[in-house]
């Protein structure tokens, strides 16, 4: 996967990059999937995206989870569609790994980076949309 | 500066709503602009005209609809995550056959596109939820 430069940063329009932060756990709450449908609406409208997840939020990438059994549409597949809307830039927050005992293994796409990264991430983006 | 709000906050259960409505104010007080709010999530609730408080309690879908009026503020309401909760235009009463909308005057429905197009062009994006 191509890694977009974390430090871009301008007042072009063209160049507005959207950040959104997935924080929360895939289910419990609809804050999960509603984010991820913002960041699919986003990159199929051509704005330039990226996604982080960070603390609970690094629970939707993990797999295998079984969502049938509670009715609900699986996250981690759904997640699987950033890329076909264009959003590559797929970030995961190596402490919020470590912290619940996941490895790379454990996810099913992104990039994890460390906390400094994740700053440097934060500060360049235009707007950040928190979920 | 150009302001744009996300509300993800419902009235009432959490501070979300309130605290986007209290900064909502001072950004216009500070001689600001709101370009848009848009209201996501749960915070689609307050966009409810059937929301009824008692009389010693403030009405945040009413105060929300003042300060939209009176500052003639952008107001989308997410039409997908509305219909999910049961907030919906007379016009969308109308075509998915309910007896009534229940949408409050000032806010507009419309899709996720107005969250993207504010992200792009308005100068911040704050999210309250």
């Amino acid at each position: 996967m191509d890694k977009p430069s974390l430090n871009e940063s301008t007042d072009k329009p063209e160049d507005k990059n959207i950040l959104l932060v997935f924080r929360h756990a895939p289910y419990g709450n609809a804050l999960a999937r509603e984010g991820l449908e913002t960041a699919l609406a986003c990159g199929a409208m051509g704005a330039k995206t990226s996604v982080l997840y960070i603390n609970e939020g690094v629970w939707q990438l993990v797999e295998p989870q079984n969502s049938s059994a509670i009715d609900c549409k699986n996250q981690a597949a759904m997640a699987s569609a950033l890329p076909l809307y264009d959003v590559d830039a797929i970030w995961v927050d190596e402490d919020s790994l470590k912290q619940r005992n996941l490895t790379s293994a454990d996810i099913n796409a992104g990039t994890i980076i460390n906390h400094t990264r994740v700053q440097a991430l934060l500060t360049s983006s235009k707007s950040i949309l928190s979920f | 500066m150009n302001f744009a709000l996300l509300i993800l906050g419902p009235p009432y259960s959490t501070q979300a709503s309130a605290s986007a409505l209290r900064f909502a104010r001072a950004v216009l007080a500070g001689g600001h602009g709101i370009y848009r709010l848009f209201f996501y999530h749960d915070g689609v609730h307050n966009a409810s005209a059937l929301v009824s408080t008692t009389q010693d309690e403030n009405s945040l879908p009413q105060q929300w609809g003042e300060l939209i009026e009176q500052h003639q503020l952008d107001s989308v309401v997410c039409i997908a995550a509305a219909t999910r909760r049961g907030v919906l235009s007379e016009q969308e009463a109308k075509r998915l056959g309910k007896d009534s909308g229940n949408l409050n005057p000032g806010h507009e429905v419309s899709g996720l596109g107005q969250l993207v197009d504010a992200s792009i062009n308005a100068d911040r994006v704050i999210t309250f939820g």
